[in-house]
């Protein structure tokens, strides 16, 4: 199974491109925090397929039927926008690139590069002989490429197709199944279709979530960092993190960020880290319903732990609910209201 | 060293002991997700973030001493490691009672546990006084022991397959691995015409979501683990309060469904589902891989 141009493309354009502008724009901004440039890169590159994702829903919902090349112009405008956003955060980022070579020299960092070059081989042999077979993502994709061909998010009771009987049974926010509308996109640009660059996210993710362990147990000690990288990547459930398509790579990373930006907003709590944690906790709740389940739990404890005086942690806390909403929380209060209830209703688990 | 050996020791007590790699006549999908018994059902249900060995490794296992110690020591803590482990905590309750019958959300707190694991018994050691090589000794042999754990998961996922009857083919073949990743049907839309069913015939399709991403065919989308299938109105059940003739009057007069799109192992999540199928309907086609195309019997009863 060969990986068609137009996959390469989405990847380029998608985790690339706007990967690198998105970690250029939180570069900038967390440049005074304690988060660390490699950190904030990898941040970036995970929430960046997400802020299409996002963007996506919101136009797909506000304008239905909107014509594909309203959603590019829509697209690069807000490219444009963050990129010069991003003001210093380039020379940040391209700092932190020229590094890299530097880094060969660590000791430490071999064995982990051994980690990273067996995930991506494991990789690159799933990608070619594994097509999109599992279960759930099958329903994400169908209800991702049903969004593609109305070019419409509808809030609805019952998410059916009249045309094919689909029913689509997800209670989570639509930011996954919108990559596959993403891809369908893209790909349409070259009269082309599939779903190789949404199969590849999994074990993208699955990578940048070792990566951010590895990461943060390094500013402790490298060496442990090494070993810890290893206890995670060795276990069964990894290798099948790694080799089911599926939205748990996504999760798994996105909350992992959101728990770190948490314990540095109970450390250190700028506008700026608030604002990051928020983001996330949004983005994992757009992803997965547990986001949107844990994230008020995760709001209220910094409510109590925060080091602030009451009144300016309640207005902290207000602001954090806000954007939490804003990034992807606001999908639940929709689908309650005018949607499929959520989780307010008879739940059948597969 | 004595963390490393007990870390092998559980996962010895938990793959050679504790699971079993038989499932119970009607408890086939309690056992796939290992919850069969009250014990299990702690382990890798409720305490699952910590002890469902199969999938999370057996380093997560020491975070629960560890978040007992951070307890005790409490007024010892910073508030970011308070409000952590209260969250982690609430995390672990909600996790375990919502989500425990699915190990995939156990693994939400994983990366963090681990990183939380070999910090606190690095930071422990050195306390202790142990020089670094000693230390990271000790912290290599606990990640090897994760190998050991993750060869006992793998052993029992054979001892399991070669329990089932399904499973067990696909287990003693010797082909290489990685062609047994695509379990999809080959050229689904071809393979249907083939079998005869036409573009515009209506397919109960039983959890089968291939049918919908890979064909543009009308389905009916059913589930027979829970006895519902999908309409525009939501669930409804086909079995429930119906007697065989009935059901098969119901899938052909009112929901324009005369064909049944299944495999081998879904089919097996609910006994009557599987016995309607082998009674009442003809096996018109099935591919290598156990996907199964029924066909209930026409007005001539064939």
């Amino acid at each position: 199974m060969d990986v068609p141009l137009s996959a390469l493309f989405v990847l380029l354009v998608t985790n690339g491109v706007f990967g690198a502008i998105v970690c250029a724009v939180l570069l900038r901004l967390m440049a005074p925090t304690p988060l660390g440039t490699t950190r904030t890169i990898l941040i970036g590159l995970g929430i960046a397929p997400f802020v299409v994702a996002w963007m996506l829903n919101i136009l797909l919902a506000i304008v239905p039927g909107i014509p594909a090349p309203l959603v590019f112009m829509a697209m690069i405008g807000l490219a444009i926008a963050l990129g010069w956003v991003a003001g210093n955060g380039w020379s940040l980022l391209l700092d932190h690139v020229r590094s890299w070579p530097g880094l060969v020299k660590d000791r430490s960092f071999w064995p982990f590069l051994f980690f990273l070059a067996a995930m991506v081989f494991g990789a690159q042999l799933m990608l070619r002989y594994k097509p999109l077979v599992d279960h759930d993502i099958l329903e994400y994709g169908t209800q991702g490429l049903r969004f593609l061909t109305e070019m419409e998010v509808r809030y609805e009771k019952h998410h059916f197709d009249t045309a094919t009987g689909f029913y689509y049974v997800g209670l989570h926010g639509f930011g996954f199944p919108l990559l596959f509308t993403w891809e369908g996109l893209l790909r349409g640009l070259f009269n082309d279709g599939g779903d190789a660059w949404v199969r590849s996210m999994t074990p993208f993710y699955a990578t940048i979530t070792v990566a951010l362990l590895w990461s943060t147990v390094r500013r402790y000690d490298k060496w442990v960092a090494v070993w810890a990288a290893g206890a995670f990547t060795l276990t069964l459930g990894f290798l099948y993190l790694n080799t089911i398509y599926h939205v748990d790579p996504v999760r798994l990373f996105l909350f992992s960020a959101s728990l770190l930006l948490f314990m540095m907003a109970l450390d250190q709590p700028s506008w700026v880290v608030l604002v990051l944690w928020a983001i996330l906790m949004g983005m994992h709740a757009f992803v997965h319903s547990l986001g949107m389940i844990l994230a008020p739990f995760m709001i209220f404890t910094f409510l109590l732990f925060a080091s602030t005086s009451w009144p300016f942690r309640l207005r902290q806390v207000a602001a954090v609910a806000m954007v939490f909403l804003i990034a992807g929380g606001a999908h639940y209060v929709l689908d309650v209201v005018w949607g499929t209830g959520w989780l307010m209703k008879d739940i059948t688990w597969f | 060293m004595l963390v490393p050996l007990g870390s092998i020791l559980f996962s010895l007590l938990y793959f050679l002991v504790w699971m079993p790699v038989k499932a119970e006549p009607g408890e086939l999908a309690l056992f796939e997700r290992g919850i069969g018994s009250p014990l299990l059902k702690l382990l890798n249900g409720y305490l699952g973030s910590f002890f469902n060995l199969r999938f999370l490794g057996n380093t997560v296992i020491w975070s629960v001493p560890i978040l007992i110690a951070l307890f005790i020591r409490w007024r010892f803590l910073t508030p970011s490691l308070r409000g952590l482990l209260i969250f982690l905590s609430l995390a672990v309750i909600i996790i375990g009672g919502a989500g425990g019958f699915n190990y995939r959300y156990a693994m939400t707190l994983l990366p963090t546990l681990i990183g939380a694991v070999m910090i606190a018994f690095s930071r422990r050691m050195e306390l202790d006084g142990l020089t670094t090589r000693r230390r990271h000794f000790v912290l290599i042999a606990l990640a090897l022991a994760t190998v050991v754990n993750s060869k006992l998961a793998m052993d029992l996922a054979g001892r399991m397959a070669l329990h089932d009857p399904i499973d067990r083919a696909r287990v003693i073949d010797d082909e290489p691995f990685y062609t047994k990743f695509d379990t999809g049907p080959e050229d689904l839309d071809g393979w249907l015409s083939s079998a005869g069913i036409g573009p515009a015939d209506r397919v109960l399709v039983n959890n089968l979501p291939v049918y919908f991403y890979e064909t543009d065919r009308p389905g009916l989308y059913y589930w027979c683990g829970a006895d519902q299938y999908f309409g525009p109105e939501g669930e409804r059940p086909i079995f429930r309060g119906r007697t065989d003739d009935e059901v098969i009057h119901h899938l052909i007069k009112e929901l324009d469904t005369r064909y049944i799109f299944s495999d081998l192992d879904l089919s097996r999540y609910d006994v009557r589902f599987e016995q309607f199928l082998a009674d009442h309907c003809r096996l018109i086609a099935q591919d290598e891989k156990g996907h199964t195309l029924h066909a209930l019997p026409d007005t001539f009863g064939h």
